[in-house]
């Protein structure tokens, strides 16, 4: 089954799983889900290919459209330092620390960052999602890192 | 120490849970049509301006000449070939520059989307790198495919008859080869030429002036034709030789002036000067032309019949000259090569051969003419000096409406694949 339907049945069921990822990579509720459709939609010329195993490929467009559209964007958007008003401490203070630090971080470092420690790929596999080659995913991850680590979260452990 | 993957794993738990998201798979398959839609529409485009710039750079001709060649450089070819039909004209790629010959060749011209006409039209080829172009020569008379066309012994200019109507002739044209400016002669007497000798047009050895025969009264009556040299700068008439006589004058040619026979008597007359002289000889005369020193001689000759081959005398002097057979029929004297080389033409065959006027021999220049060439090339006479050069083979461009044709059929393809298409999506909808 290849269909419309095999498509529903995927939806439903990784829907989740693919807006957690698209909230970390957007930082925002409503560019995940917007990042989420567009991934599905992009997903659906391809689907007949695609269907036994979507997964890779799904997240594949999620990243990259990440990245994409934050360089479509950034043109006709002011981009702020200041995030909404948060609870100071406990542990949605760190989210809100984790948050801040990860939209200080050019899209490509956040995607790395994501896919390699959210998602658990490889180098590799990080590389070939994005596009670029294993050699810039390492020298991305150290930099995001390093800069992770200059914004408080110097208890976190790769 | 937590570490990262938790910390984000817990960041993520803030995700939303995402509401209903309806029609994506038909989204989907709408965008990716409209995306289909559009790659076929930009490769249709980029297809058609493909194949047109590659067939406009088929067809585009070489830049213009530059207007001052050094004269050595300027070359006559063995081959005359004439453009393809489908050649540009000087009203598209502009002056040609100094052209070796002229002559006539068939041309095609379109007619609405698929007819084509063929007519015969003046062409030249250049002097400087051999290509071959149309003449579009204004007040030509196209529908008869019968040109009384001339060239300038320096090659820069092209004499014509021009025509009002199907037989009605107003005057003469000079063409420009450098600056493609066209000079209109006219008798200011006579708004409509007539008793013409449209076979006795040729310029002076000094490509200043264009020779007519014509009757400067209007009278189509015999003993009424002046030889008339036409000024081309300043577009003024002057008889060099006044009516009277029954027969037509048969001009020749010379290093400068105008040379021309009556039986057995040749003339020279100088426009700047005035000046005129006249030589006697033993045979009448049909053709005689002075070496460029002024002082060598070639006469082609009357023979004893109509039928018979006409003698070739030439000589380093007018009194001194010597009967030469040159294994062809001595019907054109074309120029000269040197003050002691003439060269000459059988206009049956072409073939050409170049006399040496102090021991008679003879020798072949090879030259050949191919293609459909309604007359035999006049060439620019001064450029016999030069080394002859084999000619170039002119492109082949084809007809302008192919372009048209292609995307035509290109369209007709997309619409059908595009009907098709759509005919199967619904047959499995």
């Amino acid at each position: 089954m290849s269909g419309p339907d095999s498509f529903e049945e995927y939806v439903a069921a990784r829907r989740g799983t693919l807006l957690r990822t698209a909230y970390l990579l957007t930082g925002s509720h409503d560019d995940a889900e917007d990042l989420v459709q567009v991934a599905l939609i992009k997903a659906v010329p391809h689907w007949k290919r695609i269907a036994d195993h979507p997964e890779p490929y799904v997240r594949k467009i999620l990243a990259r459209e990440s990245v994409s559209r934050w360089r479509r964007r950034r043109w006709r958007e002011l981009p702020s330092d200041d995030l909404p008003e948060t609870p100071v401490d406990g542990p949605a203070a760190e989210r809100v620390e984790l948050q801040r630090a990860l939209a200080r971080l050019a899209p490509r470092q956040r995607a790395v960052i994501v896919l390699r420690y959210y998602e658990d790929l490889t180098e590799v596999e990080t590389a070939r999602v994005l596009g670029i080659s294993v050699g810039t995913v390492k020298s991305q991850a150290r930099d995001a890192l390093t800069r992770l680590r200059a914004d408080a979260l110097a208890t976190v452990s790769p | 120490m937590t570490t990262l993957h938790d910390r984000l794993a817990d960041l993520a738990d803030q995700a939303p849970v995402g509401g209903a998201a309806p029609d994506l798979w038909s989204r989907g398959v709408r965008r990716h049509r409209r995306r289909r839609a559009v790659g076929a529409a930009a490769a249709l485009v980029v297809g058609l301006v493909g194949v047109t710039g590659v067939l406009a750079g088929l067809r585009s001709d070489p830049a213009p000449q530059p207007a001052q060649v050094p004269f050595e450089q300027l070359h006559l070819p063995r081959t005359a070939y004439p453009p393809s039909p489908w050649a540009a004209g000087t009203d598209e790629t502009g002056a040609p520059g100094r052209l070796a010959f002229v002559s006539v060749a068939e041309r095609n011209q379109t007619r609405g989307v698929r007819e084509t006409t063929q007519l015969f039209q003046p062409f030249g080829m250049s002097a400087v790198d051999g290509s071959s172009v149309f003449l579009d020569l204004p007040d030509t008379r196209t529908e008869l495919g019968f040109y009384a066309l001339t060239l300038s012994p320096d090659g820069t200019k092209v004499g014509y008859v021009r025509y009002a109507g199907r037989n009605r002739i107003k005057g003469w044209g000079v063409y420009d080869t450098i600056t493609g400016r066209t000079t209109m002669l006219r008798d200011p007497d006579m708004a409509r030429i007539r008793n013409e000798e449209t076979s006795g047009l040729a310029f002076s050895g000094d490509s200043r002036y264009l020779e007519t025969v014509y009757s400067l009264t209007g009278s189509k009556a015999s003993r009424q034709k002046s030889l008339v040299l036409w000024d081309v700068r300043s577009g003024q008439p002057l008889e060099a030789e006044p009516a009277g006589h029954y027969w037509q004058p048969n001009l020749g040619s010379g290093p400068s002036g105008t040379v021309w026979s009556r039986h057995s008597t040749t003339f020279t007359f100088e426009p700047d000067t005035g000046a005129t002289t006249s030589v006697d000889t033993p045979f009448r005369v049909v053709e005689a032309s002075v070496a460029p020193d002024g002082r060598g001689r070639a006469f082609v000759a009357f023979g004893p019949t109509d039928r018979a081959s006409r003698p070739l005398y030439v000589g380093t002097r007018a009194n001194d000259l010597m009967r030469v057979l040159v294994g062809v029929d001595a019907d054109d004297l074309l120029g000269w090569s040197d003050a002691e080389h003439v060269v000459v033409r059988q206009l049956r065959t072409g073939e050409t051969v170049e006399v040496d006027i102090t021991t008679g021999r003879a020798t072949s220049l090879g030259l050949d003419v191919t293609g459909r060439q309604m007359v035999r090339p006049t060439y620019a006479a001064d450029l016999w000096a030069n080394p002859l050069v084999a000619g170039e083979r002119p492109p082949d461009p084809h007809d302008p409406r192919l372009p048209a044709w292609i995307a035509a059929g290109v369209a007709a393809v997309v619409a059908l694949a595009g009907f098709v298409a759509r005919r199967r999506r619904r047959v499995r909808a």
